[in-house]
C-alpha cells in the first residue's frame, strides 16, 4: 500500500507528464534539512512524494481528520516563453488556480516556468519584462521563492543541470514546509481528540489509527524511533486503560476487547502491516489478542528498522506477560490452551526473529527467559492435554488439542521460501503425540538451560534442571532426573536454604529409591530425617526408610555419610585427668549433636587419632591434614576451602616480618630519639593457636578474630613511650571479598580416613538432641595425637564427620613417658664434715609407677657413713652409720616423687688447710639401668694450725683452731699429749689455758691454746716429738642448724722439730771511747756476744760417747742497713764455740745518720768446713745430705728458727745527728 | 502489599525469609533464589561502570506472570528482595523504593545488635514486627 504525500499539478500538464519521472525518482535523492515547530530537534529527511493533477475536489476545506491521502503541496507548470503570449492565456489559467488555493487557504504552492536560452537572450535589454518577472510580479507578492524558472531540462549541459537541482532544492525545502505546516495541524486535532478520551463516545480504536497515521508519517520519512514513539504512546495508553477498568473504570469502548478470543494466532513478525487486522481495528471487532500482536508487531518491525533487535527481545517477554494479565484483568473468555498457545507462538516467533539476526550474544540475555516462558507454555500445553509422561491421552484431551490447533489459525510462514519448520508447525507436531511433545519439551528445556548458563544465571538454569527433573521421574528415567538435582542440592546446601534443599532431597530420595542406590538412598534418607524444616511425620517416616535401608547393607564395603546436619559433631573433651602416659587408657567425651527424630543405637564410634611424631613430622602431617581436607571438599570448592587455613598459617608467617620491619622503619622515620620495639614474643606465641583458631572458625569468616600483636614503642631512654595492639596486616585482612559462592561448603565425596589409632566405643545409643559418648583408647605411641574424624557405624553404615567439621577446639593428646630418675640431694644448707647431717634421696616416678618395696642401694666412698633416717613410729630402731645402704621404697605414684631423708657424717681428719673433702656415693637400684656415682662435697667446719714460740730457752706451743663456716662450733677439752710415751720425759707439757674452758669458732673467729714446753736441755740433740691435739667439738645449736649432734672429737697429730734453743745473741752498740752518745758519722762499736745455751756440763763431760757434739763452727753475719749503717772491716766471720759457751766479737760500725736507728742484725749459720769427712749426718732431726762432690766447698746451713734467740732483735739505739765540722771533716 | 521478604546474606545464604500467609512458600523461596542471579548481574554491572555505585536499589529483577521480583543490595551485599503479585498495579516503583529503605533500616538495627553475629539467621522480633507492618503497607 502506498501511501506517499500527495502532491497535485496544474497548467501544462503534457509538460509536466515529460518531467513527472525526473521529478520522483530526483526528490529523494538527497536529504533535506525538517526544521519542526515547537523546539523539536530538526532532522534529516529524504522525500517521496505521488503527484497526482490539481483538481477542486481533492481539497478539503474542514480540518483534516487524515493526512494521508491528502494532497499537501500544489504546483503549477508553464513553459510561455513570451510576456504576450503569457498576458493573453497563461495569466488567466494562473490566477483561477491561485485563486482556488486561496479559497481553501492554501499557501504551499508553487509554480514553475519551463525557459530555453533563446526566450532569455532576447529580453536582456529591458530588466523585469521576462514572464518570470511577470508571474513574480502578479503571484509571488510575497513569496517571490515560490516562482522558479526552469532551463531547459532535457539538455544536459551543466547550466541546465544546476537549474534542476536547484528547482529540486527548492521543492524539497518548499515541500517540508507544506508537510510540516499539515503535520502540526494534524497533530494539533490529534491531541484535541485524545483531550476526549473521558468522553463517553469516544474510541480508542478510532484514536489508534488516527495516531498510527501519525507514526506512519515518520515511517515514511524514515523517521522508525519517532513513528515507535507514537506506537509506545498507544501501548501505554492502553495499558493505562485496562489498568484503570481494573480498578472500577471501565469505559464502553473497552468491551470491544472483552469479547472472547476464540483464536489465538501467534505473533508474526513482518515489516508490512496487517491490514486485516488494521480494518478490524477500523470496524471495532478486533480481540485483544489480535490488537496487542499487531501493536507489538507494528514496534517490532520498527526495532527492527532500528537496528535494535535485542530491544525486540527484551520487550517480548514483557509483551507476553503484560498481555496475559490483560486477558485476566478484562476477563477475556478464552479456551484453556489458548493462551498457553498464543505465548508460545509469539515466543517461537521472535526467538525465530532474533535467530536470524546473528547476534546471539547481545540478545541473550532477554532469550533466556523467553525460551523458558515458551518451555513453562508448553508444559501447560502438555499437561493439558495429557502429553506429559506417565499420563494417558483422554480423548477429551484429544479433542482439546484439535479445537486448539483450530485456534491457532492460518501458519503465516506457510508460503516462505525456504520452507522451515515455522514455530506453528511445531507446536502442532508438539501437540501431535507424546513423543514429539517429549522431544520438543527436551529440545526447549535444553535451549533454555544452556541460554541460562550462558548468561550466567545458574540457578535460574539449575531452577528449570529441576523442573526437567521431575519431568524425567515421570519418564522413568531417575538417573538423570538425580544429575539435576544433585547439581541443585549442591547450591542450596553451599548457600543455605534449607528449605529448598530439603524439598530437592524429598524428590532425590524417590529417585535413589527409584535406582536403588542404596548408598545415597541411606545418605539422603538420613539428612530427611535430620532436617529442621520437615514436619514430625515425614521426618519420622524417612527414619524408618533410613532403618529398613539400614537393615539392607549388610556386605560390601560400608556406606559413608557425611554426618552434618544429622549428627552434629559437637565438641571433643579429654576425661582422663592428668597427663597421658604411655600404654595408658585415654578417656575423651564426645558431644554428639543428634538432629535424628527417633534413638539410634551405633554399633561403634570411632575417632581417628593422627599421631605426630615430633616437630618436623607435625608439619608434613599438617600438610597432609591439609590436603585430605582438599580432597575432601572436593568439586570446585577446593580453591575457597584451602585458602583460609594456608592464608591463615602465611598470615602468620607475614607478621612477624611486618612486625620487625615496621619496627625497623618505626624507629627509623619517627625520629632517632625514639626507637620501637614490637614484642616479637607475643605474635610468636599466638602463631599457633591463632591457627587452630582459623580452622575451627573457617565456617563463617565473620567471627574470625583479627591477628593482633602488641606493639610497644620505647623512648631512647629505654622508657616506655606508648603501648598499643596493632593489626599488622589489616589491609589483608579487612579487604572486602566478592561475595561470590556458598557459606556452607558441601562435602559430596567423603574420604575414610585410615588411621591407626582411634578412640572407640561400642553399641551407643544415640537419643535425638545433645548425646555425650565416652571413647576409649589404649596410647601405644609416645608423641602428640590430634583427633581427626568422627565416625559413628550404624552397621554397615557410617556416619563421618570430617576433621574440619568437628566444633569446639581441636583435641590433641601428648602421650608422655618419661624414665625414672633418682638424685642425692643436700639438705639446706652447706654440707659440712665431722657433723651429721641430713641428705635427701629424691626419687622421680616418671611416667611409670614404682611398686612398693623396690629397693634403691647406695654405697659411699670410705669416710663418708650414712644411715637411713628413721621415721617417727620406728624411731628406736636407729641404725648405726654405714657406708651401704638400702632403702625400701614406697609406693609412687607416676610424674610423683619420694624422697628419703639420709643421716650422713663425714669423717673430720686433721684439717690442715680449708681444702674441701670429697666423696662419693654410687646408687644402684632396678629403676635405672646404670650405676649412678654422685659425687657430694663436705667443707670442714674448722681447722687447726700450730705454732712453737720461743722465750730464751722457754717455749711455748700454739695451737690455732679457725673456723670456716658461718656455723658456730663449740670447742671444749682440748688436750695435746705426747705419743711416745717414752718421750714423756723429754717434753713436759704444761697447759697455759683453762681447761675447761669452752670456745666457739665460726668463720671469722679463731680460736687459741696454748701449752708451755719444758724441754730437758739436759739431754742430747732434739728428737722429734710427735704430739697428738684433740677437741671436743660440737654444732652450737641454731634454730635454722643442723639437728643435734652429739660432741665429736678432733684430733690432729703434728711432729715437733728443733724444739731447743742452741744459741743466744746479744749485740749492742757503743759509742766509741770519749763520748757518752752515738753520734752518726762516728765510728761506733757493734758487740755481739754468742752463747751457746745447752747441758751445762763441765767441758769434760762432753766428749762422752753416744752424744752428738754441737756445732762447732758457726758463721755469724752482720747484716745492716746502708743507708744506717756503715760496718767497717769484716762483716761476717766463722767462730768455733768450742770449750767456751761464750764468744764476743767487736766490730766497727758507723751510724750514717741520726734517730732511733734499729740495731744492724746478726744472723747464725751453721758452717761446714769443706773438708768435711762425714757425707751424711743427722742434725736436729734433719737429714742433711753432703755430696762428695761438693763438700770440697764449704757451706752454709741455715738454723731453724727457735733454734737461735736472739735478745736485741728489734732493739735500736739512739744516734746523735753528725756536727757539721765533723761531716765536713769526714769528707775530707 | 508484598507476598515474600526475603534479606539474604553476603554469601547468598539467606538469613531471613518472611512469606504471607497462604502463599506457596516453597515456590517463593524458588523466586527469591532465582532472583540472586539477577542481583549478582546487576550488581557487576554497577561495580563495572564508574560513578555514583551509591543506588542501592535494583529495581525489578524479574517478573513472572504471578509475581514480580524487585532487588536491593546493600553496601556490605547484603541482599534484600521483596516480591510482589504481578497483578498488583497499585505499587509503583517508589513505593518499592521506599520498602527497601525501611528494610534496610531495619535491618542496619538487628546489626547493631552488639549479641547478633553478622551472616547468622536474624531471629528478632523487633524485625519480625517491622516486616510485618512492612508488608502490611504502613
Amino acid at each position: 500500500m502506498n501511501r506517499r504525500p500527495i502532491v497535485t499539478y496544474a497548467g501544462d500538464n503534457s509538460l509536466f507528464s515529460g518531467l513527472q519521472t525526473g521529478l520522483v525518482t530526483g526528490l529523494p535523492q538527497e536529504s533535506v534539512e525538517w526544521r519542526r515547530s515547537y523546539g523539536r530537534p530538526s532532522r534529516c529527511v529524504h522525500v517521496e512524494v505521488d503527484f497526482v493533477p490539481f483538481s477542486e475536489e481533492c481539497l478539503v476545506k474542514e480540518t483534516p481528520r487524515t493526512i494521508l491521502g491528502q494532497p499537501i503541496f500544489h504546483t503549477y507548470w508553464t513553459d510561455c516563453s513570451d510576456v504576450e503570449a503569457y498576458k493573453n492565456t497563461t495569466r488567466d489559467s494562473l490566477q483561477s488556480w491561485a485563486l482556488a488555493l486561496k479559497q481553501h487557504g492554501i499557501t504551499d504552492w508553487m509554480v514553475v516556468l519551463l525557459e530555453t536560452p533563446d526566450t532569455r537572450k532576447g529580453n536582456k535589454l529591458l530588466p523585469r519584462t521576462t514572464v518570470l518577472d511577470k508571474i513574480k510580479n502578479d503571484f509571488g507578492s510575497k513569496q517571490p521563492e515560490r516562482c522558479v524558472s526552469l532551463v531547459d531540462p532535457l539538455k544536459t549541459d551543466s547550466r541546465s543541470l544546476e537549474s534542476w537541482q536547484t528547482l529540486l532544492t527548492k521543492m524539497r525545502h518548499l515541500l517540508m514546509v507544506a508537510y510540516n505546516r499539515a503535520l502540526n495541524r494534524f497533530e494539533e486535532s490529534m491531541r484535541a481528540e485524545r483531550e476526549r478520551r473521558t468522553e463517553k463516545s469516544w474510541s480508542f480504536c478510532w484514536y489508534f489509527l488516527l495516531q498510527e497515521e501519525l507514526a506512519h508519517v515518520f515511517q515514511l520519512l524514515a523517521l522508525y524511533d519517532e513513528a515507535l514513539v507514537q506506537y509506545d504512546e498507544l501501548d501505554a495508553l492502553f495499558t493505562q486503560f485496562v489498568v484503570n477498568s481494573a480498578a472500577g473504570d471501565s469505559p464502553r469502548w473497552l468491551s470491544t476487547f472483552s469479547q472472547p478470543c476464540e483464536r489465538w494466532e501467534g505473533l508474526h513478525l513482518t515489516p508490512e502491516l496487517d491490514t486485516t487486522v488494521q480494518a478490524k481495528i477500523r470496524s471495532k471487532e478486533v480481540t485483544l489478542l489480535e490488537f496487542r500482536n499487531y501493536l507489538f508487531q507494528r514496534q517490532c518491525a520498527l526495532l527492527m528498522h532500528l537496528n535494535k533487535p535485542w530491544e525486540v527481545a527484551s520487550r517480548a517477554l514483557t509483551f507476553l506477560q503484560n498481555t496475559v494479565g490483560e486477558l485476566n484483568i478484562l476477563e477475556v473468555n478464552v479456551a484453556p490452551g489458548g493462551v498457553a498457545c498464543w505465548g508460545v507462538l509469539s515466543c517461537l516467533e521472535v526467538t525465530d526473529a532474533l535467530h536470524r539476526y546473528h547476534t546471539t550474544d547481545a540478545h541473550a540475555l532477554h532469550t533466556a527467559p523467553l525460551w523458558a516462558y515458551a518451555r513453562d507454555k508448553l508444559q501447560e500445553l502438555g499437561m493439558l492435554c495429557g502429553l506429559m509422561p506417565g499420563s494417558a491421552t483422554s480423548s477429551a484431551q484429544l479433542h482439546t488439542v484439535i479445537s486448539l490447533v483450530c485456534g491457532m489459525g492460518n501458519d503465516p510462514h506457510s508460503h516462505e521460501e525456504p520452507p522451515r519448520e515455522s514455530p506453528m508447525t511445531r507446536l502442532k507436531d508438539s501437540l501431535s503425540s507424546p513423543q514429539a511433545f517429549k522431544k520438543h519439551f527436551l529440545e526447549l528445556s535444553e535451549v533454555a538451560i544452556s541460554t541460562y548458563k550462558h548468561i550466567g544465571r545458574i540457578r535460574s538454569a539449575r531452577l528449570i534442571g529441576r523442573d526437567l527433573a521431575s519431568f524425567y521421574m515421570a519418564q522413568g528415567e531417575p538417573q538423570k532426573a538425580a544429575t539435576f538435582l544433585t547439581d541443585q542440592l549442591t547450591v542450596f546446601l553451599e548457600e543455605g536454604w534449607q528449605l529448598l534443599a530439603t524439598q530437592t532431597q524429598l524428590q532425590l530420595a524417590e529417585c535413589y529409591l527409584a535406582t536403588s542406590d542404596l548408598e545415597r538412598y541411606v545418605r539422603t534418607c538420613a539428612q530427611l530425617a535430620g532436617s529442621c524444616v520437615l514436619g514430625n511425620e515425614l521426618r519420622d517416616q524417612h527414619f524408618n526408610k533410613m532403618m529398613e535401608a539400614v537393615e539392607g547393607v549388610k556386605e560390601g564395603l560400608p556406606v559413608l555419610i557425611p554426618s552434618e546436619r544429622i549428627l552434629e559433631v559437637g565438641s571433643l573433651n579429654l576425661v582422663s585427668e592428668g597427663r597421658i602416659i604411655l600404654g595408658a587408657e585415654v578417656e575423651v567425651e564426645l558431644s554428639v549433636l543428634s538432629k535424628l527424630p527417633q534413638d539410634i543405637c551405633c554399633t561403634s564410634v570411632h575417632v581417628s587419632l593422627h599421631h605426630w611424631d615430633d616437630e618436623n613430622e607435625s608439619i608434613s602431617g599438617r600438610r597432609t591434614a591439609e590436603s585430605e581436607a582438599k580432597s575432601q571438599q572436593g568439586g570446585g570448592k577446593t580453591q575457597n576451602a584451602a585458602t583460609p587455613h594456608s592464608s591463615g598459617s602465611s598470615t602468620v608467617d607475614t607478621e612477624h616480618s611486618t612486625s620487625s620491619t615496621s619496627s625497623s622503619t618505626s624507629s627509623s622515620t619517627t625520629s632517632s630519639n625514639s626507637t620501637s620495639t614490637s614484642s616479637s614474643s607475643s605474635s610468636s606465641s599466638s602463631g599457633p593457636s591463632e591457627s587452630s583458631e582459623a580452622e575451627g572458625s573457617r565456617m563463617n569468616p565473620m567471627i574470625q578474630s583479627l591477628p593482633m600483636t602488641l606493639h610497644l614503642e620505647y623512648k631512647q631512654d629505654k622508657s616506655l613511650s606508648s603501648a598499643s595492639v596493632t593489626c599488622p596486616n589489616s589491609h589483608k585482612v579487612l579487604r572486602r571479598r566478592d561475595s561470590q559462592g556458598g557459606l556452607y561448603k558441601v562435602d559430596r565425596n567423603i574420604v575414610k580416613e585410615e588411621q591407626k589409632d582411634s578412640l572407640s566405643a561400642k553399641d551407643v545409643i544415640i537419643r535425638p538432641g545433645p548425646n555425650t559418648i565416652v571413647l576409649h583408647t589404649k596410647v601405644e605411641k609416645k608423641g602428640k595425637y590430634s583427633a581427626s574424624q568422627v565416625v559413628l557405624a550404624l552397621e554397615q553404615v557410617e556416619f563421618v564427620c570430617g576433621r574440619w567439621s568437628v566444633g569446639g577446639p581441636p583435641l590433641t593428646l601428648e602421650v608422655v613417658s618419661e624414665s625414672p630418675r633418682i638424685c642425692l640431694g643436700k639438705g639446706s644448707r652447706d654440707l659440712l664434715a665431722g657433723v651429721t647431717q641430713e641428705m635427701v634421696l629424691t626419687v622421680h616416678s616418671g611416667s611409670c609407677s614404682i611398686s612398693k618395696g623396690t629397693v634403691v642401694k647406695l654405697r659411699s666412698s670410705r669416710g663418708l657413713t650414712m644411715r637411713r633416717q628413721a621415721k617417727e613410729e620406728e624411731e628406736e630402731k636407729e641404725g648405726s652409720l654405714e657406708r651401704e645402704v638400702e632403702i625400701q621404697l614406697s609406693e609412687v605414684a607416676p610424674f610423683s616423687s619420694v624422697s628419703s631423708p639420709l643421716t650422713v657424717l663425714a669423717e673430720l681428719g686433721p684439717q690442715r688447710d680449708a681444702a674441701t673433702i670429697e666423696h662419693m656415693v654410687s646408687i644402684s637400684s632396678t629403676l635405672v639401668e646404670q650405676r649412678q656415682d654422685v659425687d657430694v662435697h663436705f667443707i670442714p667446719p674448722f681447722m687447726s694450725s700450730h705454732k712453737l714460740h720461743t722465750a730464751n730457752t722457754s717455749k711455748f706451743l700454739q695451737m690455732t683452731v679457725t673456723g670456716l663456716v658461718g656455723h658456730p662450733m663449740e670447742l671444749t677439752q682440748a688436750t695435746l699429749k705426747v705419743l711416745d710415751p717414752h718421750q714423756e720425759q723429754q717434753v713436759q707439757l704444761k697447759a697455759l689455758h683453762p681447761t675447761s674452758q669452752a670456745l666457739v669458732v665460726c668463720s671469722d673467729q679463731a680460736a687459741s691454746y696454748m701449752w708451755e714446753l719444758e724441754v730437758d736441755h739436759q739431754q742430747e740433740g732434739t728428737p722429734v716429738v710427735k704430739l697428738e691435739f684433740s677437741v671436743m667439738y660440737q654444732p652450737q645449736e641454731l634454730p635454722d642448724g643442723p639437728g643435734p649432734n652429739p660432741p665429736r672429737i678432733y684430733t690432729s697429730t703434728l711432729d715437733l722439730h728443733d724444739y731447743k734453743t742452741l744459741y743466744t745473741i746479744r749485740a749492742r752498740v757503743e759509742p766509741s771511747k770519749g763520748s757518752e752518745l752515738c753520734r752518726a758519722g762516728n765510728m761506733c762499736h757493734l758487740h755481739i756476744v754468742l752463747q751457746q745455751v745447752g747441758p751445762t756440763s763441765p767441758p769434760g763431760s762432753r766428749a762422752e760417747p753416744g752424744t752428738t757434739p754441737h756445732q762447732h763452727s758457726i758463721m755469724y753475719e752482720v747484716l745492716a742497713d746502708q743507708t744506717m749503717w756503715a760496718v767497717c772491716g769484716r762483716t761476717a766471720g766463722v767462730l768455733t764455740l768450742e770449750g767456751a759457751v761464750r764468744q764476743c766479737v767487736t766490730m766497727d760500725v758507723m751510724p750514717l745518720a741520726g734517730g732511733f736507728l734499729p740495731l744492724p742484725s746478726v744472723r747464725l749459720s751453721k758452717y761446714i768446713p769443706a773438708d768435711s769427712k762425714h757425707n751424711t749426718s743427722r742434725e736436729g732431726g734433719r737429714k742433711v745430705e753432703h755430696v762428695g762432690s761438693a763438700s770440697s766447698v764449704p757451706r752454709l746451713q741455715p738454723f731453724s728458727p727457735g733454734q737461735v734467740y736472739n735478745f736485741s732483735k728489734a732493739q735500736q739505739v739512739h744516734v746523735l745527728p753528725a756536727s757539721n765540722t765533723l761531716q765536713a771533716d769526714s769528707l775530707t | 502489599m508484598a507476598v515474600c521478604v526475603a534479606v539474604i546474606g553476603k554469601e547468598n545464604s539467606p538469613l531471613y525469609v518472611w512469606v504471607g500467609s497462604g502463599r506457596e512458600e516453597l515456590h517463593l523461596h524458588y523466586l527469591a533464589h532465582t532472583g540472586l542471579d539477577v542481583i549478582q548481574e546487576k550488581v557487576a554491572a554497577v561495580s563495572k561502570t564508574p560513578g555514583d555505585t551509591r543506588e542501592l536499589y535494583l529495581g525489578l529483577l524479574y517478573a513472572s506472570e504471578e509475581y514480580k521480583v524487585f532487588g536491593y543490595t546493600t553496601n556490605t551485599r547484603v541482599k534484600f528482595v521483596i516480591i510482589t503479585d504481578a497483578a498488583n498495579t497499585t505499587l509503583r516503583d517508589n513505593e518499592i523504593r521506599m520498602m527497601f529503605r525501611r528494610l534496610h533500616n531495619m535491618y542496619t538495627n538487628v546489626v547493631c545488635n552488639p549479641f547478633y553475629i553478622p551472616g547468622e539467621q536474624i531471629t528478632s522480633r523487633e524485625f519480625d514486627r517491622g516486616v510485618a507492618a512492612l508488608v502490611a503497607g504502613n
